[in-house]
């Protein structure tokens, strides 16, 4: 298939006038503020609906979206996102609700809220959960807050969390956020936790370790019971990075593994679109004898009501404005129900199958690093190729395939981490290999000038960096 | 499954159970108890079924950082397009030039509308953006104090602390005065060479437009000065950008984002240019690809948790992107008359309702300037009273605030849309509950 992508010359947005078309019938005295009030001037642009409808429309063909190709974007998890959440989510019902209306003109919303959290208990294999945080580092930093919080409660001073050198980026950043120090420990040569590393580093300061199972090399930690022991037995906590939890939905789970805390991205294992970026959502679930820490309200149902339930001595307060993305978590309420337990299951198996096979399709032609059998996804590295994973990125773009994640995990050089998800079929996935392969056989000079097909060519990152232009 | 068995066979496994076998029987599970899936049609009706158990339609006078304003249908849509609605972030900005535009957009219409230097893009609401700022603020000058209203929310304000929490930085309330606006005497006293952040709120707490808040950058000292503000208001209002921000946060539902029972929101962080490195969340640049053509990617990265990791300037991954356009949408359809306009309208009905709740023997609290929410002296529970007659209002301080003293004090909102009428409405349900 030829990929084409638009390309127009489109103006900022300040730069298109044809005057505003909105309008409010009511009249108001443009002098009605005093004048101590008032501000200067404002120069927002006039421009009319139809121009910036079409405008955005003009932006709209020069983005690229998981409606139009695959995105195997590992760690990313970028699945299709089936249309009738967005359905759901759009009901005026669910949209047109304040978050101080009296609880009993809210219950549907609540009973969607309960019957998520219900969901996700039973997922995890937790017991309590909040639906607050908003992304997923957002659960994160919630979880590294009811730890710190727990370990107040007990007066003990743990001033670390221990991170393997394979996690995302964002568990070292949550962990300092929350104020503690992060120890960092090596990968073995099989890609999973290096358990005599692990000893070493545990000490009465260990306040938890966090991990994701599977890594984010796809690897699944098979001494999970094991890591569970060594931190238990420390006195600190083991929590679980759901970045990769779809990989696991009905096989295992992070409660039957011995966490205690856990983060979900919904946007990722739910299948709720994502954005450009987001809104994401981090909903956190934790242990019975963590349920006093977590944030405030939860939502609560005495067998007649739905009510937002702020009796928990303990908690750490609150992490966000309300009570997290509703219509993200409406959608993910959705996704559970029409998946049910053989769905998602099902949608795991699959994930892992096409991770596997495409893996075994460029094994011979890339190196595939570490402990052979891959979840969800696989990082390969292209250094035994003397190509450059990002040079090989921007070719696939050519061919209407996304980028897989390039330069992580870091542990890998040249790595290019590559989840296909559940929702590519055989015949994408053997359209992918062929293109990956194929990149090897064309001239490194045409890799290097590589995008093509797309709205603009490569760009220059330098100079965005160097020159700062950050607004008009 | 044919498919399947043609996968499997290529990697040489048998059965799919063979993908599985480095998940050591001890810790498998043997079904997620959630029972059978729906099929569309059901799940759909069932979301219907849950959606009408909730009471939408009614007259709304609920406010207090959620609000309930016009957003043109065009809004709606230029959001429901899949290039946007589900496309991820754009590390290959190659094939995300329309994303990456519009976030560039939505910096400069946010950083004019605010009147600062530049904007970033995005936080996840305005209280996390608030708490981010504190924690920015700290990075600029290295300090441990912040101040805060008397008025400011517990919920704000909890969120504040948990975002401050891991720098052991100390949060110390200042008074408001009988008028309700900031008490300059007061703050002033508190302020020393140890405050790292002021912080103001415009409206504040009382939803007055306080005038007090333009003379802190004289009392301020060497402290960053944060400014919190309606968006909307800045229609017709002095931005933080006037009165010397160095930080303005700001909740962005109210720019084209429904009330969703409070989520998703838009966090907006805007800053003086000196403290681009140090500011969090991501940051679209300006440059040119290798045919001289204009186009857009994220810059400075070099900040962010997966180039910097434990030294990152926050954990932020995916954020409120799509909800940036619909802010810059919502923008660029109003322009500068529209917002202007509905800054004006919500000022004039704040009146209108003074007026006629005053009439009705409710008084307004303070005489000062109101913008949406409007603070009435009113001793009684209406909340419940005036749902079983379709209207939504009466919102307690103290449900808000819990340790105040002004325990008398009831909120209702207007916007653009309370016109007199439904108003009149609100004055009559009030006269017989």
């Amino acid at each position: 298939m030829e990929f084409r992508q638009a390309y127009y010359d489109e103006p900022l947005i300040k730069d298109i006038r044809s005057d505003s078309t909105f309008s409010i019938s009511e009249d108001v005295d443009e002098n009605l503020l005093s004048q101590d009030l008032k501000r200067k001037d404002l120069n927002l642009p006039e421009v009319s609906e139809v121009d910036v409808v079409r405008h955005y429309t003009r932006l709209s063909q020069m983005n690229y979206t998981v409606d139009v190709g695959i995105y195997p974007l590992g760690s990313c998890t970028m699945k299709y996102n089936p249309k009738y959440a967005d359905r759901i989510a759009s009901y005026e019902e669910f949209r047109n609700v304040h978050p101080f209306q009296p609880e009993s003109t809210v219950q549907g919303t609540l009973q969607v809220m309960y019957e998520l959290q219900e969901f996700l208990k039973k997922i995890s294999d937790m017991d309590a959960v909040t639906l607050q945080p908003m992304a997923g580092a957002d659960g994160e930093f919630t979880g590294i807050l009811i730890i710190k919080k727990y370990f107040e409660d007990r007066h003990e001073d743990r001033t670390e969390i221990i991170i393997p050198d394979s996690a995302h980026g964002t568990n070292p950043a949550s962990a300092t956020m929350g104020g503690f120090d992060v120890v960092e420990i090596p990968s073995n040569s099989d890609g999973m936790v290096d358990l005599s590393a692990l000893k070493a580093a545990v000490s009465k300061k260990t306040a938890a370790f966090m991990i994701t199972n599977p890594n984010t090399l796809g690897i699944f930690e098979q001494h999970i019971v094991e890591i569970a022991k060594i931190i238990h037995d420390a006195g600190a906590l083991l929590y679980y990075d759901g970045a990769n939890l779809n990989a696991i939905f009905g096989i295992t789970s992070p409660g039957i593994m011995g966490f205690d805390i856990v983060h979900f991205n919904l946007h990722k294992s739910f299948a709720t679109p994502h954005g450009g970026g987001g809104p994401g959502a981090g909903p956190v679930a934790v242990k019975a004898f963590l349920s006093d820490f977590l944030p405030v309200p939860v939502v609560g149902y005495d067998g007649r009501r739905y009510f937002l339930d702020y009796g928990r001595k303990k908690s750490i307060g609150k992490v966000s404005s309300f009570y997290g993305s509703f219509s993200v978590l409406l959608r993910a309420w959705s996704y559970v129900l029409k998946n049910g337990d053989e769905g998602l299951k099902n949608a795991t198996i699959r994930a892992v199958l096409n991770s596997n096979y495409l893996k075994k399709k460029v094994e011979e032609y890339y190196e595939v690093p570490y402990y052979p059998l891959k979840k969800h996804e696989f990082v390969l590295s292209t250094e035994n190729t003397g190509r450059r994973a990002l040079d090989i990125g921007k070719y696939l773009l050519d061919y209407g395939i996304h980028s897989p994640t390039v330069y992580f995990p870091l542990i890998v050089k040249e790595a290019m981490m590559i989840e296909p998800t559940e929702t590519v079929s055989k015949a994408d996935l053997d359209k992918y290999a062929d293109v990956l392969i194929s990149a090897l056989k064309v001239p490194e000079e045409d890799l290097k000038s590589r995008p093509r097909n797309t709205a603009v060519s490569r760009i220059d990152e330098v100079k965005a960096a160097r020159d700062l232009k950050v607004r008009w | 499954m044919d498919e399947l068995l043609s996968m499997l066979n290529f990697m040489g496994m048998k059965e799919l159970e063979d993908l599985f076998s480095d998940v050591p029987g001890s810790v498998r599970k043997k079904s997620i108890g959630i029972g059978s899936g729906l099929d569309e049609h059901q799940v759909v009706e069932r979301a219907l079924e849950l959606g009408r158990r909730n009471s939408t339609g009614m007259l709304n006078f609920l406010g207090n950082g959620i609000y309930d304003r016009i957003i043109p249908e065009a809004v709606n849509y230029i959001l429901s397009k899949p290039e946007f609605l589900d496309s991820y972030t754009p590390y290959q900005p190659e094939i995300s030039q329309g994303m990456l535009q519009s976030l560039f957009e939505y910096q400069s219409l946010i950083s004019d509308l605010m009147a600062m230097d530049v904007t970033n893009a995005s936080m996840y609401d305005g209280y996390s953006a608030l708490g981010e700022a504190a924690r920015m603020a700290y990075r600029i000058n290295g300090k441990k104090k912040i101040l805060i209203p008397d008025s400011t929310y517990d919920s704000k304000l909890s969120v504040l602390k948990n975002y401050v929490w891991g720098l052991n930085m100390e949060i110390i309330r200042y008074k408001m005065g009988n008028d309700g606006m900031i008490d300059l005497d007061d703050l002033s006293s508190k302020i020393d060479d140890e405050t790292s952040a002021v912080i103001v709120e415009n409206p504040n707490g009382y939803g007055i437009l306080d005038k007090n808040v333009f003379a802190v950058k004289d009392i301020k000292k060497d402290a960053a000065l944060i400014a919190y503000v309606d968006p909307i208001s800045l229609g017709a209002v002095k931005p933080p950008g006037e009165y010397g921000a160095d930080i303005a946060v700001a909740e962005g539902q109210q720019l084209g984002i429904p009330m969703n029972f409070g989520g998703p929101l838009l966090g907006i962080m805007s800053f003086k240019m000196d403290h681009i490195r140090r500011s969090p969340g991501r940051i679209i640049g300006e440059s040119v690809d290798s045919n001289g053509r204009r186009a857009y990617v994220m810059t400075l990265q070099t900040r962010e948790q997966h180039i910097r990791r434990a030294k990152a300037t926050s954990n932020i991954c995916s954020n409120q992107a799509l909800l940036t356009l619909a802010a810059s949408a919502y923008l660029s359809i109003l322009g500068s008359s529209g917002l202007k306009k509905v800054a004006l309208l919500t000022i004039k009905h704040s009146r209108m309702l003074k007026e006629k709740l005053s009439a009705a023997g409710i008084k307004p609290y303070f005489n000062t300037e109101s913008f949406s929410d409007v603070m009435f002296r009113l001793n009684r529970e209406v909340m419940e009273g005036l749902a079983s007659r379709g209207i939504l209002g009466g919102l307690k301080l103290t449900s808000l605030i819990k340790d105040t003293s002004l325990r008398d004090a009831t909120f209702f909102t207007v916007t653009e849309k309370t016109d007199a009428e439904k108003i009149e409405k609100l004055a009559k349900a009030l006269e017989v509950i």
